[in-house]
């Protein structure tokens, strides 16, 4: 009887616990997605009515690139969660793997995604830089030369999705549907660069701009498998955006390798889907996997980094 | 790792905070002259002058954050403390990694700081200054020579700053010299790195460094996309020597 007492005793107070982080975990998600709208808003205001002015366009784009990881600061300090994770730090010792994953599945994926567009567009696989080979160097040693500075930008991203939403969601929908809830947000976040400037998919294109935001979400969401994966894998939120950084700099400029500017921009639409959406399920799928696996072994275990 | 930052940053506030107040008051001093000296230039001149403010004020901060670095780097690096970070449970690696990291972190506030700056400045001048090519070069150089310095610190403890400093001097020294006997027709030249210099402070902007750059041929340029990877390289060779060089620093130390 008396054991009784004690494991129901210890069963409620792991349900308040578990209540207690799951209110917590809906406060932090509500303060982050408060922050990320109201850039984004700002930032459609400026697209609209501030173009004209250099400088406060310049201001609000930088704000809105950057607004997730404000989002995580407000977050984190109104919900008292702190810094104390280390998020940020490297942790380079023991994660080799996840910073190896992080560079190379984008720039295979970046690299098939440009071989899918040349030959579903009829291009082939022609170099159609001009200057030929020498320039096709140039142009990928400057894709991963800017790497640093693309991963510095795209931090400003990834320690707001990856650092904080994709956890709470965890907590509350499971890592499947964090996965899948957090990359239909991370996508339509993208709505003002989708349909101001027609980033990834252009603007002439039937069903614009939803088709191109449903195309987006697709994308994030199985992009956000591996961006998770090798966040987890490492503890830290910088093989992310070592990732990120790859994604951005290096999937454009593969392309440019086999599509030339007039082809890319007549048929933009496909360019996405073949260059940046069917790329991004490829690597998505079995990152997912992975990520399950390494969910369940950490259970197991009773650990995770 | 951040307990260690952070005691460094508190054992240096007396070096950090003066600097911290000097950036400042020197950026409010140049934005007021800025708002003074829109009225009495067009807006050519101005946003010229307003530019060549920006690039003379970011190297003037880069070399300043250099020497606090230095500082920062030599606190608490004392007989004591290495070995008792040889025992604790962080270790020599995030010891020195601390180190490493905090360097960086001073670096990296100060480009932050060059950009809002440019930022304001762009406000009031009106035209978007766009230096942040500058900046990371800038910022490049400050980490590069911090992790040149920090295996001498690390290694040799107070002798690290005199070996430093005299490689320094005979840098400079060899240079004054070639200057002063040598040929220099080559540097002054139209499109020589003298001429370059000039022109970005006086057109102060990225188009020049980039022209610059562009104009120096393929080699030249699969050297300098090649050259941030270099710089990975260099850290982490830097920080391995640390490591290595970490017990001897001990064992040597005088003080």
């Amino acid at each position: 009887m008396k054991a009784k007492d004690q494991t129901a005793l210890s069963l409620a107070a792991s349900d308040r616990k578990s209540h207690a982080a799951k209110k917590n975990a809906l406060r932090a998600i509500l303060i982050f997605l408060a922050t990320c709208l109201a850039f984004v808003l700002l930032q459609c205001y400026s697209y609209a009515c501030w173009q004209d002015n250099e400088v406060l366009s310049y201001v609000t784009y930088v704000a809105f690139l950057f607004s997730p990881l404000m989002g995580c600061v407000l977050a984190r300090l109104i919900t008292r969660e702190g810094f104390r994770d280390g998020i940020l730090w490297p942790r380079f010792l023991g994660n080799g793997k996840a910073y190896l994953l992080a560079l190379l599945i984008p720039t295979f994926t970046g690299f098939l995604g440009a071989i899918l567009s040349a030959l579903f567009l009829g291009e082939g696989l022609i170099i159609k830089l001009e200057g030929g080979s020498r320039m096709a160097v140039l142009t990928i040693l400057l894709c991963f030369a800017q790497l640093y500075y693309v991963a510095f930008i795209t931090a400003g991203e990834e320690l707001g999705w990856r650092a904080l939403l994709y956890d709470k969601l965890e907590i509350l929908i499971g890592m499947n549907g964090a996965v899948i809830l957090g990359g239909f947000l991370w996508g339509v976040w993208h709505f003002p660069v989708l349909y101001y400037l027609g980033v990834n998919f252009g603007k002439d294109y039937p069903g614009f701009p939803f088709l191109g935001i449903l195309l987006m979400c697709v994308a994030t969401v199985f992009l956000g498998a591996p961006l998770w994966l090798v966040r987890k894998m490492s503890g830290s939120v910088i093989p992310a955006c070592l990732f990120h950084g790859v994604v951005d700099s290096v999937f454009g400029g593969f392309l440019t390798l086999f599509l030339t500017q007039d082809v890319a921009s007549k048929n933009a639409l496909w360019v996405g889907v073949y260059g940046f959406v069917l790329p991004s399920v490829i690597a998505g799928i079995p990152s997912w996997i992975s990520l399950l696996r390494l969910s369940k072994a950490a259970k197991t275990k009773g650990y995770t980094k | 790792m951040i307990g260690l930052i952070r005691k460094d940053l508190y054992l240096n506030r007396k070096t950090i905070l003066p600097f911290l107040c000097m950036c400042i008051l020197y950026a409010v001093i140049m934005i007021i002259a800025c708002v003074y000296m829109r009225g009495t230039m067009n807006q050519e001149q101005f946003s010229k002058a307003v530019q060549s403010f920006s690039i003379i004020n970011a190297m003037l901060f880069y070399l300043s954050v250099f020497s606090v670095q230095s500082i920062y780097v030599q606190t608490d690096l004392g007989k004591k403390t290495r070995y008792y970070f040889c025992a604790s449970p962080v270790g020599i690696k995030g010891f020195v990694a601390s180190k490493y990291y905090g360097g960086f972190l001073l670096a990296f506030a100060t480009f932050l700081y060059c950009e809002l700056y440019d930022l304001i400045l762009s406000a009031i001048g009106g035209d978007l200054l766009n230096n942040s090519l500058i900046h990371l070069v800038l910022l490049f150089w400050c980490m590069a020579m911090q992790c040149l310095a920090l295996p001498f610190l690390i290694g040799f403890g107070k002798h690290g700053t005199y070996i430093r400093t005299a490689i320094v001097l005979l840098i400079i020294g060899c240079a004054i010299v070639y200057a002063l006997f040598g040929d220099i027709s080559a540097f002054m030249k139209e499109g020589g790195i003298i001429s370059v210099m000039q022109n970005i402070l006086a057109n102060s902007d990225n188009e020049s460094l980039m022209a610059w750059i562009l104009g120096k041929g393929y080699s030249a340029l699969v050297l300098l996309l090649l050259l941030p990877h270099l710089f990975v390289l260099l850290v982490y060779v830097s920080y391995l020597a640390s490591c290595a060089l970490f017990r001897r620093g001990a064992t040597t130390y005088e003080g």
